[in-house]
């Protein structure tokens, strides 16, 4: 492989929630996804119903708020969207939703930069929608798919959120901070157990986030497959990747030409 | 731009002929289509350091690995057409260098170069620049916009070459971009736009003066809007903090 570890991750790598969910489920798919942004070969699923879902959240807040039935059947039909799924994970999110919040803003972009010579990284993300509310900064993220987790903290994206959220307690007059996932979908019955990391458990994510971009820098290219059935069953790189433990035939569309 | 910023570039700008002179055009800030694609939820300060960066000033490295496979296969396409000609499977020699999915992918890519373009072109080097001036913006317009080529009736063409999951789609920014890079290589350009791995091309679609002239227009406000900001650049904490150049000093970063 020609790839020097500079021109993978730059002067400063870069830290995602889905990119190191990635990277600790399963290196490869880490380096093909997000390091080298090789298209994938193998279909998983359309995101465009949760990209929907997240942008009626936000309008229907960004305008009003979403326990008025008026103001959201408006909304949806601005966007030509008052179909029964997307109305049925509406209702599924109002009964989540901190209405009594002081502040809340949708789609946050933050980043955070650890500064500790000879290590550095940055990490990225985009927070679905953020309450202030009872001296808590409250983050939700809207799943609109599979369960994976049955406690947010086990998610190694949410543990990448609470590292970019926790600088911003005090900016926003909270000295709590908690992570949701909201399961819109109407056939997961329960929420995994939201995360509320003190003091200790954020010096711990920050260490092991740290730790992790050690073990990059330590690579030296060297990205092996996880080679798990159950993990490469879902992966969009199943069919090509060497490690594969469910190899199969890509499915981009120009391979169908031939036949 | 706010009137100090407009004071301040027009005390600055000397006799307009000599402004336009070649060694004066490398002092004109460089404009991406990135650049005229941000809005306010940008960053500032990275937009400035990149549209004012000298290329021996000091900075951040970005990771290039993620463009390798995108360039190659561009490459090899653009090299097929050294003379008037189609490209042939020889043409792609899968990269070995190359980690297993990305010569895969590679693969996959060059059936679907020569499937969706078997015309013989020429590739023409003079556009092989990375850079076109604008006098009329003092600005650089920077950046690939394709393989630039010519048909056997000498016709410019500009093949855009996507590897995206997506059938193509027009971007109409982009459309206004390549209007404006290939001003004065070819008054009317034939634009093909193919998605590679899907296998799909869109109907070609032409660069002509009229083209150029709504670019222009485009490209005016949005030079203004990026020099308006970037007179008072403020950082602003978010997705461009991701591979910025200028991260050292940010005080968006300062706690």
């Amino acid at each position: 492989m020609s790839h020097t570890m500079r021109t993978l991750l730059g002067d400063i790598p870069g830290i995602t929630p889905s990119g190191y969910a990635s990277f600790r489920r399963c290196a490869r798919s880490f380096l093909l996804a997000n390091l080298l942004r090789v298209p994938e070969s193998d279909g998983r699923f359309s995101p465009d119903r949760g990209l929907l879902v997240h942008a009626m959240l936000k309008a229907i807040h960004d305008h009003g708020r979403c326990d008025d039935a008026e103001h959201v059947t408006q909304v949806l039909a601005d966007h030509g969207v008052d179909d029964e799924v997307t109305r049925g994970m509406i209702d599924r999110h109002v009964v989540r939703c901190p209405r009594a919040a002081q502040r809340q803003k949708h789609e946050v972009e933050l980043a955070r930069f650890y500064r500790q010579p000879p290590l550095m990284f940055m990490a990225h993300a985009r927070i679905d929608a953020i309450w202030v509310h009872d001296g808590m900064l409250d983050a939700r993220d809207y799943k609109t798919g599979a369960r994976h987790v049955d406690r947010v903290v086990d998610d190694p994206a949410a543990r990448v959120q609470a590292f970019v959220l926790a600088p911003h307690l005090p900016r926003v007059g909270a000295t709590r901070l908690r992570l949701r996932y909201e399961h819109l979908a109407p056939e997961i019955d329960d929420d995994p157990e939201p995360f509320e990391p003190d003091a200790d458990d954020l010096a711990a994510i920050a260490d092991e986030l740290a730790r992790a971009v050690e073990q990059l820098w330590a690579s030296d290219g060297e990205f092996p497959g996880v080679g798990d059935a159950l993990i490469c069953g879902s992966c969009g790189y199943r069919s090509i990747c060497p490690d594969s433990a469910t190899p199969g035939e890509p499915l981009w569309p120009v391979l169908m030409l031939g036949q | 731009m706010n009137d100090a910023a407009r004071d301040t570039q027009e005390d600055a700008a000397p006799d307009a002929q000599e402004d336009t002179a070649p060694d004066a055009q490398e002092e004109w800030p460089r404009v991406t289509l990135r650049h005229l694609r941000a809005d306010e939820t940008n960053c500032s300060r990275r937009l400035a350091f990149e549209m004012h960066a000298r290329s021996d000033t000091s900075k951040n490295r970005s990771a290039r690995a993620a463009f390798e496979l995108e360039q190659r296969v561009e490459a090899d396409a653009t090299n097929a057409h050294v003379e008037l000609r189609c490209a042939g499977p020889a043409d792609f020699r899968t990269p070995r260098e190359l980690t297993a999915e990305q010569q895969a992918a590679y693969d996959a890519a060059a059936i679907g170069y020569l499937a969706l373009f078997p015309d013989a072109v020429r590739h023409d080097p003079e556009l092989e620049v990375w850079e076109t001036a604008s006098a009329e913006h003092r600005v650089r317009w920077s950046g690939r916009v394709g393989i630039p080529c010519r048909d056997a009736s000498d016709q410019a063409h500009l093949r855009r070459l996507l590897l995206g999951s997506r059938a193509p789609q027009l971007d109409r920014a982009w459309l206004f971009f390549a209007a404006l890079r290939t001003e004065g290589w070819a008054e009317e350009v034939v634009v093909d736009v193919g998605s590679l791995l899907v296998a799909d091309r869109l109907d070609p679609i032409m660069i002509t003066p009229a083209v150029r002239d709504d670019a222009r227009r485009w490209s005016a406000a949005q030079v203004a809007r990026a020099r308006d900001r970037v007179a008072h650049p403020m950082p602003r904490m978010g997705r461009d903090c991701l591979g910025c150049p200028c991260v050292a000093g940010c005080k968006a970063h300062d706690g």
